[in-house]
């Protein structure tokens, strides 16, 4: 395991936390992650390694976007914090601290109070993240009768007013309909209904457009800019749509094989990327004005989270990887204010790469 | 959905027209014939001679059935040759001790099995697991009257809290006669179907809207038995549909071990002495039950999941 206090130390030394205090206003952070790991034990002893020391704050009001390709633990990361990964079989160690308590060691019954109140999620999936079987205006009520105390006609009216908050067409009729009578766009309106129903203070958005036509993506990510807007929620887009997180984020966090390599404020990292990582992505966002024959590929795969690289995870791909890279892990330092990377020569490849 | 109804029992006439037609020709395929059989070794030639000629039996067989059919068609299943009753008085009478024992088999069996599966599920392959589906294997693999045997040799003789013969009166309640049937027939009905409740849940509970019902904050039997098990039902309602059609085929069995007077036990007795009216009519009676089962069945399919409800209504 890494030294928390080369952890906590930017690269002029300084105390990290100090930082980080300052940047957000001196607020205290609602959701702080502090050395994730996340494995699944698979046969032969090996582990699949999703999660590898993720530390990240979230701060009240936020808008905070997770960009990172398949299979880079965003999903899984973001999943724990609802304590939605079945442990066993996957082993979790780290801190998740949320209102300053410790989720990782609340009893079941305390989290089920932060889940659908306090933290809520919406998934990817909208067409199979509603029971078939259930009435969707009850689904929501479920939530609303499990959370707050009300009667059954005041859960249905909140159901009704959380309908027209999404902008769910002819939302009186459609509050008795089976999901299977809704299209995609719909579903992922009850979805985001159901999470709002008992006003979160963050709500975890994973994937919620990945899923739908172009059109309707746009629609909900017009919703969700707008409940942002509207409400004091701090807000979780979990992506690998960079496009999304320039749209709704305010800040980002670029994660790689479990990891989190560059933090910064959403200009910052369109303006100023400063991991060889973060350049990949932004230049594989194709040009239309330019005249390119090619799109820009970021060479190799993602590694094997069975068989993880030595050193910086992102080496084996990365242009300017030197025997230190292989070597050693570069920890995430604050690089300027506001802007945080993990590695050894951060800003060297600067711009846009292109073919 | 009235229409619907209808149409499924329209659509059922010829399957039970077709069963009768089968049973006509079959029970009399049998050697032997009611007149030997019903008047004993020491009957002279011409006491069977009459008894045939009086009962119609030496009529051409398609006379035969033309008579028997039309009958049929009008609700009439004949005169018992060995009751000297209407055949459908007797079926009557007997009816309801099967349909009690099918009734409490399958409601307990499935009560059961939706606790064992539902539990085989979550503790999948650890000793929880282990142990039901170990159970339920054993359960399917053993014969249903050689259940009923170790169930009597358990509660009848060794505990005797049930008596062997279970019929009523003598000094044996209600509850005692149908103790022992309705234990064999639910433990084997729970195998299956266990084993059916098992691999249903478990395809459910990896669905996306259980993960959603998680994050709701729900509890875990909430989960388990509301969100999970209601959409684990279909294969459910099949099986229990299917145990239900096939119990009445298992009543042979279990009400010839028991000794119970129901319509298994009839039909049985009445292949025995050859009892033609009587093994038609009970064969009738079972194929129309079966019928009934199965519209009951996807009629219940459409109550279990909305998106397979009956055409007709609304979107």
């Amino acid at each position: 395991m890494k030294s928390q206090k080369d952890c906590n130390q930017d690269y002029n030394g300084r105390p990290m936390t100090e930082h980080k205090l300052a940047a957000a206003g001196k607020r205290a952070p609602l959701l702080e992650i502090r050395d994730l790991r996340i494995r699944f034990p698979i046969r032969g002893g090996a582990s699949v390694h999703a999660v590898n020391g993720i530390d990240l704050d979230l701060y009240p009001g936020e808008s905070l976007g997770v960009v990172g390709e398949s299979g880079c633990g965003k999903s899984v990361t973001f999943s724990s914090v609802m304590r939605l990964v079945a442990s066993p079989p996957a082993i979790i160690e780290g801190d998740i601290f949320f209102e300053g308590r410790n989720i990782m060691e609340m009893t079941t019954r305390e989290m089920r109070k932060i889940r659908g109140k306090k933290i809520t999620m919406i998934f990817q999936e909208p067409m199979t993240s509603l029971n078939p079987v259930m009435k969707i205006g009850y689904q929501i009520m479920e939530t609303l009768l499990l959370h707050e105390k009300i009667s059954k006609k005041a859960a249905a009216e909140r159901a009704l007013e959380l309908f027209k908050l999404v902008e769910i067409p002819d939302a009186e009729g459609r509050l008795w309909c089976y999901p299977h009578q809704l299209s995609g766009g719909l579903r992922q309106r009850v979805m985001i209904a159901m999470a709002l129903a008992c006003s979160p203070k963050i709500l975890l958005a994973d994937e919620p457009t990945t899923a739908l036509d172009v059109t309707i993506q746009a629609q909900v990510l017009d919703l969700l800019k707008r409940l942002q807007r509207e409400t004091s929620m701090s807000i979780v887009m979990i992506t690998h749509d960079l496009g999304v997180i320039a749209e709704l984020s305010k800040r980002v966090a670029v994660f790689y094989a479990g990891r989190v390599l560059e933090e910064a404020l959403t200009p910052e990292i369109f303006r100023n990327p400063l991991h060889p990582y973060t350049v990949g992505l932004l230049s594989c966002i194709p040009k239309i004005r330019t005249e390119q024959e090619r799109l820009y590929v970021i060479e190799g795969n993602i590694p094997d989270p069975t068989n993880l690289p030595t050193g910086c995870p992102f080496h084996p791909r990365c242009k300017i990887a030197t025997e230190k890279c292989r070597r050693e892990e570069p920890l995430k330092r604050r690089y300027s204010e506001n802007h945080y990377v993990a590695c050894h020569y951060p800003g060297k490849i600067t711009g846009k790469i292109t073919v | 959905m009235k229409k619907y109804i209808l149409s499924r029992v329209l659509f059922a006439l010829p399957t039970i027209i077709g069963v009768f037609i089968v049973v006509f020709f079959v029970v009399r395929l049998i050697p032997g014939d009611p007149a030997s059989a019903m008047l004993g070794p020491k009957a002279t030639t011409a006491q069977i001679e009459q008894y045939r000629e009086h009962h119609g039996l030496n009529e051409p067989v398609y006379v035969q059935f033309g008579v028997a059919f039309k009958k049929f068609i009008k609700g009439d299943l004949g005169q018992s040759l060995s009751w000297y009753r209407p055949a459908r008085d007797v079926i009557m009478e007997r009816l309801p001790r099967s349909a009690e024992l099918a009734f409490f088999g399958v409601l307990f069996g499935t009560i059961a099995a939706l606790i064992f599966g539902v539990i085989a599920a979550v503790y999948r392959g650890r000793w929880p697991d282990l142990l039901l589906t170990s159970f339920a294997t054993l359960g399917m693999s053993l014969p249903m009257f050689y259940i009923g045997l170790w169930i009597l040799v358990i509660f009848a003789m060794k505990l005797k809290i049930i008596p062997v013969i279970s019929t009523l009166g003598g000094g044996v309640s209600y509850w005692q006669s149908l103790l022992g049937p309705v234990l064999a027939l639910a433990l084997s009905e729970s195998a299956l179907l266990t084993r059916t409740t098992r691999s249903s849940m478990l395809e459910v509970l990896n669905e996306d809207y259980i993960r959603t019902a998680r994050s709701k904050g729900l509890t875990e039997r909430i989960v388990l038995f509301k969100h999970a098990l209601g959409n684990a039902l279909i294969p459910i309602v099949t099986v229990v549909g299917y145990s239900l059609a096939t119990v009445f085929g298992g009543a042979i069995v279990l009400e010839t071990v028991f000794a119970r007077n129901g319509v298994g036990k009839l039909l049985v007795d009445a292949i025995h002495v050859r009892d033609y009216p009587l093994v038609q009519g009970t064969t009738i009676v079972i194929a129309i039950l079966i019928v009934l089962i199965n519209i009951v069945t996807d009629i219940v399919y459409g109550v279990v999941d909305p998106r397979i409800r009956v055409t007709g209504e609304e979107r």
